[in-house]
């Protein structure tokens, strides 16, 4: 290069600067394209997909009789990108309002959708919106597939298919309100939750399935990705024993208990003794009458959905134990004819080496016999059959029937304790208490498991509620034999004379069989902080089947702290058993008659029905998920 | 030679041939043409048959500017160097009637001048303006000059720098300053004397940070910290950009592949950000492509600058070349985020508006000014170019 003329150096030197610059932006390109390229890929790959959640729609909760209690129901939220309605984005946002504003006016108009406020107050707020370049507003929801089909008609018709966003949901409903709602329980997955929602929950639940889709800079789905998500799977459905029209004749019959007694609480339960089906349960207060399903649970009725007693209850039996204690002194082969209560009077002292007991009678009778003390209900005569059978024979009568010991009640339930328990001593006097019923807590459940070996023939049942998950059936065989057929038939006359006897005016047609109970409640006494036997809190109970000869239905049903005179459980407890009984098994009344015959048919039917009938149902139902009609570049909201 | 009508041959540049001139006008056809190409792919995503609504104004105004090109090309330089001082004080008229509606009518942010179906920004037209005016100030200034020599061209750098920057439009006006350098350094002026400007600037300059507008300090903040939490929302551009080009790897996702433009992730994506657009679908390639294509079409400006022996064109060369360079690395480092936010297009790349016309004006009178070389005498003998003086 020539060195005439001037500032040769300076010519070459202005260009310095640009080169070392250019340098500079090389390294830079190469460092951000092929030593961090792939970080980069990483980061567009994750800005460019998101993952949309599908819901495995919730499985239903259907009884033997086909009535859904529990279902999921599908809507779609309607959201509006008031953005792109009215026009193209370029053009000026004073010639976009006005067209936003009357496909609004068309979309409230001549399409089904549910707006979420006033009208008028969403048309302005989608006005602020559109000035404010925001992209989504929610206005309503779509409640059926009907007008899901026509609106998606109407949003192709009307040329604003990708103004629209349609989002699938899916609410809980309750058809049937609270009917069986104890049993139904709320959904959640909270410990304070009871019921087949929960304890259920992952059959019910499914699984979430994911969808990987393609978003654009407004992360707006435009199609869905190639790389395969996962599907959805629908959950089961639940099939459980409860029999809805048992259910809502148990759910009046205790409520007017409830009322007329002005209890502090009733339970009640119905079942086949011959499978352990349970066919009703319900505790008041607790549960409401057959509401009307408003779409939401209110908080009054998330409170219902409690426990109810039957299973949650450890309390002391009483009398209601006599009958199972005499199951077992026929067992070992007592001479009936014994007579367990010698002399007259109401008490009786019993001497317990040093100590003295004194047990006493509520109502006076002469010298009874075994028999005569259980039909009578005599403390002082279980006493003395309690002594006849030692500890030995009072805890074979316990483990026999395995009170104080968990059902495996597919709920939680409470255990109980037992005087053979590890931390409990057995005194002298506990062969005395247990013999009529004090000195353990049992379930309500454990007893009605109890009675219904004697019920059925001899034999051990499970107390269930669920008769199916999805395709399988959870068969409930009867179990072992626990007591001999002569010792069942001896026990149900004792038992059906307790009621022989107990009948005053009412009328017996349907050969009920029983025993009722009356026990003291142990409180706490506020001023000297003591706990003991309140003398005036009293828990009437009844425990029947019927017929006695061939039972359909087993009942309990125990009132607790009733008001005014009456507090026994016969005089309580029984009447209500009795009617409620006589209604099922009267074959006049055919509104009962299908649930009597399937009872009747027993376990190798039971769930059958039930079954069939969610299918045929499930059939005609909508279906679940949209087709995706999106393709390769369309920037849809498919759904 | 001083006739009006140049003789049509193209410019001697480096060496004394004519091969920078070529490769200089081959690359400004190529550049142009992969302008047109992205502006396509940034406004439309290929979902069109090419020249879509978007391209087809792109197109007309790109033919529309070489036609300023070729106006520039016949017009004599010195019709130019007489009217350096009405030009510049109509730029600065120009400029002071957008900070008239700036202050007294209260638009806000405005850099546009409508007129009829034309948007004029003023401040694009301004930096052609000082350049013109700097090299008639400067062409007379040798080795020594005065103070009036020193403290002139400041002003005339001064002036229309704080009305661009308080427009605020701190990136155009920033363009100004290494023109000035460069073209000090052309006219003369010693290392020691840029050194102690350069110092005084250095010194002066961060009391600027208390002026900027607070949309400016956010871009340095992002600058600085593209990821920081404070400064997400406002680095969106800048993360998407680099993300665009870094994902398009060696080889590029392929024309119209590209997702961050075409779904709409990349604001300003035809615009200010097109090189990202570029990165992210030609990949290295591309932006190494890109890169030289620019550099040696500047290298060339310079090469004719080199050659021009006639002060006031050689001046006029440095000051557009260093203008045109200055604002294409810029970009090209605020788009790879090695820079702030400054709003400055890419020259020839970009959709255009003000800047497409001034760039190709500029490249007009720098092919007009290389194509006048000046016969004068030297001991040596007759040869083109020398100076004058």
């Amino acid at each position: 290069m020539s060195k005439r003329g001037f500032r040769l150096s300076y010519g070459a030197s202005v260009t310095i600067p640009l080169q070392l610059i250019l340098v500079l932006l090389l390294m830079r390109c190469f460092q951000l394209q092929v030593l961090e390229g792939a970080r980069y890929s990483r980061q567009q790959t994750a800005s460019t997909t998101a993952s949309d959640r599908l819901e495995g729609s919730r499985g239903r909760i259907v009884t033997r009789d086909g009535v859904v209690l529990a279902q999921d129901v599908p809507y779609w939220k309607v959201a509006i990108d008031p953005t792109t309605a009215g026009g193209r984005l370029r053009d000026p946002i004073a010639k976009r309002e006005p067209r936003l504003r009357q496909l609004l006016r068309r979309a409230f108009a001549e399409t089904k959708l549910v707006p979420r406020a006033n009208e008028a107050l969403l048309e302005r707020q989608a006005i602020r919106r559109l000035r404010d370049g925001k992209y989504f507003y929610f206005l309503g929801t779509i409640e059926s597939i009907e007008d899901y089909d026509d609106f998606v008609a109407w949003k192709a018709a009307s040329g604003s298919r990708r103004v629209f966003t349609l989002e699938e949901r899916s609410r809980r409903e309750y058809p049937r309100g609270d009917l069986a709602s104890q049993i139904v329980g709320p959904r959640g997955s909270f410990q304070e939750y009871w019921g087949i929602e929960t304890w259920l929950n992952r059959s019910l639940h499914g699984r979430d399935g994911l969808r990987r889709v393609d978003i654009d800079g407004r992360r707006k789905p435009y199609h869905t990705a190639a790389s395969a998500g996962v599907e959805a799977r629908p959950g089961d459905d639940v099939v459980i024993t409860i029999d809805s029209r048992i259910q809502r004749l148990l759910e009046t019959r205790v409520q007017s208990v409830y009322e007329k007694f002005k209890a502090r609480a009733v339970s009640a339960v119905i079942v086949d003794p011959h499978t352990g089906s349970i066919l009703a349960i319900v505790s008041a207060p607790g549960f409401g009458t057959e509401d009307e399903w408003t779409g939401q649970l209110t908080d009054e009725q998330l409170r219902r959905r409690s426990a109810p007693q039957i299973t949650q209850l450890a309390y002391e039996p009483g009398s209601t134990i006599k009958g199972l204690i005499l199951c077992e002194a026929i067992t070992r082969g007592v001479d009936r004819d014994m007579i367990v209560k010698p002399e007259e009077g109401r008490s009786h002292v019993f001497k317990l080496g040093r100590q003295r007991r004194v047990i006493t009678d509520v109502s006076y009778k002469g010298p009874l016999t075994v028999d005569e003390s259980v039909i009578y209900s005599s403390n002082i005569g279980m006493a003395k059959l309690g002594q006849w059978l030692g500890r030995e024979g009072l805890a074979s009568c316990l483990r026999r029937f395995e009170l104080g010991q968990r059902t495996g009640f597919e709920l939680p339930e409470e255990g109980g304790v037992t005087p053979l328990a590890k931390n409990r001593k057995w005194r002298p006097g506990t062969t005395l208490s247990v013999a009529f019923g004090y000195e353990l807590l049992v379930t309500p459940l454990q007893m009605v498991k109890a009675y219904c070996a004697i019920a059925n023939g001899g034999y051990r049942v499970q107390p269930h509620v669920v008769a199916a998950v999805g395709d399988s059936d959870r068969r409930h065989r009867a179990g072992e034999r626990i007591l001999r057929p002569d010792v069942v038939r001896e026990v149900k006359k004792v038992l059906r004379k307790v009621v022989e006897v107990g009948l005053k005016e009412e009328v017996d047609t349907i050969n009920l069989a029983g025993k009722t109970g009356t026990a003291k409640k142990i409180t706490r006494d506020p001023v000297t902080g003591k706990a003991g036997y309140d003398g005036s809190k009293y828990r009437g109970s009844f425990i029947g089947f019927a017929p006695v000869d061939n039972p359909r239905f087993l009942m309990m049903m125990i009132v607790d702290e009733p008001q005014g005179e009456k507090y026994y459980g016969g005089a309580v407890a029984r009447p209500a058993v009795l009617r409620t009984l006589t209604d099922l098994l009267d074959t006049d009344q055919g509104f009962f008659q299908a649930a009597v015959e399937r009872s009747v048919r027993g376990s190798q039917s039971r769930s059958d029905e039930a079954t069939e009938s969610s299918k045929s149902r499930s059939s005609d139902a909508p279906p679940e998920r949209r087709p995706d009609r999106g393709d390769g570049r369309e920037r849809e909201r498919v759904r | 030679m001083s006739s009006n009508f140049p003789r049509l041959a193209l410019p001697r540049g480096w060496g004394g041939t004519r091969l920078p001139s070529i490769t200089m006008l081959t690359f400004l056809i190529a550049l142009l043409a992969i302008g047109s190409i992205f502006v396509h792919s940034a406004s439309t995503g290929g979902e069109v048959p090419f020249p879509g609504p978007l391209t087809r104004l792109h197109l007309f105004r790109v033919v529309f500017g070489c036609g300023f090109l070729l106006v520039f090309v016949l017009v004599h330089y010195r019709i130019l160097e007489d009217l350096c001082t009405p030009l510049y004080l109509f730029g600065l008229g120009l400029l002071g009637y957008l900070l008239f509606k700036k202050f007294f009518l209260g638009v806000g942010i405005e850099r546009w001048l409508r007129f009829g179906f034309v948007n004029l920004q003023p401040g694009e037209v301004i930096k052609l303006c000082t350049v013109l005016m700097l090299a008639k100030v400067l062409k007379p200034v040798g080795r020594n000059p005065g103070a009036v020599d020193r403290a002139l061209p400041l002003v005339l750098v001064g002036v229309p720098f704080a009305m661009v920057a308080v427009q605020p439009d701190l990136g155009t006006a920033l363009v100004l300053v290494p023109i000035l350098f460069a073209m000090l350094w052309t006219s003369g002026a010693s290392l020691g004397r840029l050194a102690r400007l350069a110092l005084t600037g250095l010194v002066i300059a961060p009391l600027g940070w208390f002026f900027l507008a607070e949309y400016q300090v956010r871009r340095v903040l992002v600058f600085l910290d593209p990821y920081g939490s404070e400064v997400r929302e406002a680095s969106y551009q800048i993360r998407h950009s680099m993300t665009a080009i870094g994902s398009g790897g060696l080889e590029g996702a392929g024309l119209y592949r590209g997702t961050q433009n075409t779904l709409e992730y990349l604001p300003e994506d035809h615009n200010d950000f097109i090189f990202a657009v570029i990165g992210e679908e030609w990949g290295l390639i591309g932006t190494l492509g890109v890169l030289l294509i620019f550099v040696l079409l500047f290298l060339s400006c310079y090469g004719i600058a080199y050659r021009t022996r006639e002060p006031f064109g050689r001046l006029v060369v440095v000051g557009i070349t260093t203008q045109l360079a200055f604002q294409t690395l810029v970009n090209l480092a605020m788009t790879t985020g090695i820079a702030p936010v400054t709003g400055l297009p890419l020259p020839f790349v970009s959709f255009g508006g003000s800047a497409l016309f001034v760039s190709l004006a500029s490249i007009g009178i720098v092919l007009g000014i290389g194509m006048r070389p000046v016969r004068i005498m030297t001991p040596d003998g007759l040869t083109d170019g020398t100076s004058v003086r």
